[in-house]
């Protein structure tokens, strides 16, 4: 893009300078925060889990959620100064000078209001006598919606996730902020909607001179809009600069990390994440946040917090050793080519599947005819957006849904369809890990009892064995020794769900069925979940199930993709064909809308 | 330990020993602090320890607020927030302070269970040969119509309501409960066919059904327990099943349903334990509503006769002499709603340590 670094030259539209928010405790939520935003610029704003991105999003309108409050620092929006000002005339700023848009639609748009309304509602507001049919059409035409009388007089629960997204930002930009902050405006809808909202948003701040702050966990998506990007740990910006930059050339071990995590659909990569996890508000530690969890650590890291340093123009970095950080390397991960297949034997044979759903609209297709076959030490993903069934062939074969119709055969023999009905020695063999690592450990359950039962169960072990055995797994799923006895609420998302892993690795089974395993985890634990689990690929000649809607991730574990849509298979073929050579118009969709590090976005011109 | 000293006459000294109240319902809550297994732990740090613990506090947790707007509990809370060691924490925990008024629920509980009949004047056989007078001599409030000391036989008479509420409500839950149980986990037929026998129930009057009973079977303490439960087992089957179906679906049940593990097995092991707290909840606004039919059928002459010391009883044989004295009326009607109050709000408390709040599990309802 021709007028992409705007920085600097002109008068910035939000000047935030040493922001400090805490929670009421006293602990800071985010501290020394300062940034600038041009009209018409985008900077995102990238952090893992409890960085207090999201907190500063509300920050920049003045508001804290209750239990937080804004002690310290200065918010200035195109010279109107945030902090510190009454409730009732910040209420008059928010929505007409700078506006925010919440992550999840469903919950931000009043269900009982019109698609008209929604805009009124604003407009009512602020800005009274714009109200008028012209003002909501031309509102929702701005970002594509169609104005016409029908759609302006639906309910939002009529209206697909991308319609209301789209809404959300209408309503947003309906009276001409200067300022709009976007927090994680695309989690949650498929790849395909999410590259059309990222056009948009790319177009309306060309268009209306409107400066964006893109609020995100998701470092390719971010990378793919933003003119600048800031990456936030524990609270603390720990490195800004041009998009471009940032991602070629991290100064920060953090970036550094992040990047490195990031799986790649266009350069299938293996993966290495973070050691560790992202501290908590009450438990960061002295000095530099990230020093934990840093190889580049050294003594003084922990003394005091490195200030941010200008690096070189337009970027700074909170790093004492920044100059040190070494560039990043992509390991690329080689995509074999598949044996030639019929003369081995497969482990499981889904032949014709099946699965519905009764509802009260009828009867719901979950899968349609679904065939396959899997090898033994194979990796196959399941690839398909939400409603895609591919959790529903999962359930199938592990044995929790009962298919309509079609055969299902392990290592020969044909398999019953529920658990209950399976042999012992057939559910030992065919294991689960769910998507949900909070839902997937009973709460009044230790990690050590968790996994115990599970070995008690399918292999008849004595006690001093058992005891043996949960020591192994759990070094084998990387854990320390010592989180035995804790309780699942104790454990991190990723500790978790090696937890989960380790139970069914308990069983010591053929095939290991992985349902979206990673959705819920950070980018940098879901590369150390996806390392672990092509570790154990390789040492136990385990079969992998890999259930997946991110195809950076199948880069990066895959042998075989499977790509479905509404239940139906679309496409089979090798990981590396599938990637770059995809036959059917859906695959080539999603491979052209997922985003990704390695392709220009808006900052490569 | 703590003691309590009622000194109601000249001749003896009456020395209540509450060995067991408060204290050892002070422990009990002390415990569940203490167990890390209880989900007090997830509301205080909202679930997830490391990553979101503000996200949580300020969101996910429906006790948060409770929690957050207690400052004697506040400071302990911080204290123990950054602790990731299972012992310190609990250390930590142990300094959370019981408010007084919790402990004084505690101790009219302990008082209305476990007074006994220490002396012949507790057992309200004593006759002083003057009836129906207020303030007689060393009779702080006097006697009643046969002559027996008031304030002994009030003193006495907790313990029969107690126990008898205490022993329909468990027998209903034990009731209620299985049928919630299987009901919420059968997923087939046998839910509606439970569920609208349940409801069947549920459409008698409580009352009309116990006269009824009490009529068909005679007036004993027997009728009395196995009426209540059978009224409290619909609305206990309802809250049991719902929660029951919440947990069903969860990733851990349908793992153990993968597994092929035994239903009964599942049910004891990843069920129950994760709708405990459920049932602590739900137990306390029961007990009370227990307490109060028991003290109805005992008034009515259903449950407990005459000569027991019984709250209800004493009520229903004094009524006739109100204008003489008017203290062997007023005074167990008094304390029964003591007793109904004094339940509540140490089963608050209670249910407050397993983390969750009365007015959650009432939604179910």
């Amino acid at each position: 893009m021709a007028d992409a670094p705007m920085t600097a030259e002109r008068d910035p539209v939000l000047q935030v300078s040493d922001l400090r928010v805490e929670t009421e405790a006293g602990p800071a939520i985010i501290e020394d925060l300062s940034l600038s935003l041009a009209p018409g610029e985008v900077l995102g704003l990238v952090g893992e889990s409890g960085s207090g991105k999201t907190t500063t999003g509300l920050a920049l309108l003045g508001f804290a959620n209750p239990g937080a409050r804004i002690a310290a620092g200065r918010v200035e929006v195109a010279g109107h100064q945030m902090c510190d000002r009454p409730e009732d005339e910040l209420r008059r700023l928010r929505g007409s000078l700078i506006s925010y848009v919440p992550q999840d639609p469903v919950t931000s748009l009043n269900p009982s209001l019109r698609v008209e309304q929604q805009l009124n509602e604003v407009l009512r507001a602020h800005a009274p006598e714009r109200m008028s049919g012209r003002t909501v059409a031309e509102a929702l035409e701005r970002v594509h919606l169609p104005a016409d009388r029908r759609f302006r007089r639906r309910y939002p629960h009529q209206l697909s996730g991308g319609q209301q997204q789209r809404l959300a930002i209408a309503v947003a930009l309906v009276c001409g902020p200067r300022v709009a902050v976007l927090d994680e405006p695309t989690t949650g809808l498929d790849v395909v909607t999410q590259a059309r909202i990222l056009e948009e948003v790319d177009r309306l701040r060309r268009d209306l001179e409107v400066g964006f702050v893109y609020v995100s966990h998701d470092l390719a998506v971010v990378a793919g809009i933003a003119d600048r990007i800031a990456v936030m740990y524990a609270g603390r910006i720990v490195e800004e600069g041009p998009a471009g930059a940032l991602i070629d050339d991290p100064r920060h071990p953090y970036t550094h990390g992040l990047i490195s995590s990031v799986p790649d659909h266009v350069e299938p990569r293996a993966l290495s994440g973070i050691p560790g996890v992202a501290v908590g508000v009450g438990d960061r530690p002295g000095g530099c946040a990230f020093s934990p969890r840093c190889s580049m650590r050294v003594a003084a890291c922990e003394e005091e917090v490195p200030a941010l340093v200008t690096a070189s123009s337009g970027r700074r970095v909170r790093c004492l050793r920044w100059q040190e950080t070494p560039a990043v390397t992509v390991r690329r991960r080689d995509l074999l080519e598949p044996r030639d297949g019929p003369d081995v034997p497969s482990l499981l044979d889904v032949d014709s599947l099946r699965a519905t759903f009764g509802s009260r609209d009828g009867e719901v297709v979950a899968a349609a005819d679904v065939t396959f076959a899997m090898e033994m030490g194979e990796c196959l993903a399941l690839v398909g957006e939400s409603g895609s069934g591919k959790t529903t062939i999962a359930r199938c074969i592990v044995g929790l849904h009962r298919p309509a119709a079609g055969r299902l055969s392990f290592d020969g023999r044909p398999l019953e369809p529920l658990a209950r009905q399976r042999s012992k020695e057939e559910r030992r063999r065919i294991q689960i890990v769910f998507q949900n690592p909070y839902e997937s450990l009973n709460p009044r359950r230790t990690v050590d009892e968790t996994i115990k039962s599970a070995a008690l169960f399918f292999r008849h072990l004595g006690r001093n064995e058992a005891r043996t055995e949960v020591g192994e797994l759990l070094e084998k799923v990387r854990l320390p020794g010592r989180l035995a006895g804790r309780y699942p609420a104790e454990l991190s998302g990723g500790e978790r769900q090696r937890v989960a892993i380790a139970r069914a690795l308990a069983a010591q089974p053929d095939l290991l069925v992985c349902d979206e395993v990673t959705s819920a985890l950070d980018v940098s634990v879901q590369a150390a979940v996806l390392e672990l689990l092509n570790e154990l690929r390789d040492d136990l000649g385990l079969a992998l199930l890999f259930i997946t809607h991110d195809l950076g991730v199948v880069a990066s574990v895959a042998d075989r993709v499977l790509v479905l849509q509404e239940g139906v298979v679309r496409e089979r073929g090798s990981t590396a064909r599938i990637l770059t050579a995809p036959a059917h118009d859906y695959t080539l969709r999603l491979t052209s809308s997922a985003p990704s590090l390695s392709v220009t976005g808006p900052h490569r011109g | 330990m703590s003691h309590c000293f009622i000194q109601p006459g000249l001749y003896s000294t009456i020395e209540v020993t509450l060995e067991v109240l408060p204290g050892e319902a002070y422990f009990d809550v002390e415990q569940s602090y203490l167990s890390p297994s209880a989900p007090f732990y997830q509301s205080i740090w909202g679930g997830n320890f490391e990553g979101q613990a503000v996200d949580g506090l300020l969101a996910d947790s429906p006790y948060n607020e409770t929690v957050w707007n207690r400052p004697d509990w506040e400071e302990s809370f911080r204290a123990a927030q950054g602790i990731i060691d299972g012992d310190e924490r609990a250390a930590a925990l142990q300094e959370l302070q019981v408010p007084l008024y919790e402990e004084g629920g505690y101790v009219i509980w302990g008082f209305s269970a476990i007074i006994d009949a220490a002396s012949p004047r507790v057992k309200g056989i004593v006759p002083s040969g003057v009836f129906n007078l207020a303030h007689y001599g060393d009779f702080l409030l006097g006697t009643d119509f046969l002559g027996r000391d008031v304030l002994s036989r009030v003193l006495a008479g907790g313990r029969s309501v107690v126990v008898l509420a205490g022993l329909a409500t468990v027998v209903g839950y034990a009731l209620g409960a299985t049928i919630g149980l299987i009901a919420g986990y059968s997923q087939t037929f046998v839910d509606p066919v439970l569920m609208r026998a349940m409801d069947v129930l549920l459409a008698f009057p409580p009352i009309l059904f116990l006269l009824l009973l009490a009529a068909g079977a005679g007036a004993s303490p027997v009728i009395v327990v196995v009426g209540i439960a059978i009224i409290q087992a619909p609305g206990v089957a309802r809250v049991i099943r719902s929660a029951t179906l919440e947990v069903s679906v969860k990733a851990y049940v349908e793992a153990a349903v993968a597994r092929g593990e035994p239903t009964r097995r599942i049910l004891r092991r990843e069920i129950v334990p994760n709708i405990f707290s459920t049932i602590v909840a739900d137990g306390g606004p029961r007990l009370t509503i227990s307490i109060l039919l028991v003290a109805g059928l005992n008034f009515l002459g259903l449950g407990l006769r005459p000569p027991a010391a019984d709250w209800a009883v004493m009520i229903s044989e004094n009524r006739s002499g109100l204008s003489l004295n008017i203290w062997a009326v007023v005074a167990p009607a008094v304390l029964i709603g003591v007793l109904t109050v004094a339940t509540n709000v140490v089963a608050d408390a209670v249910a407050r340590t397993r983390g969750v709040s009365v007015d959650e599990t009432m939604m179910h309802r």
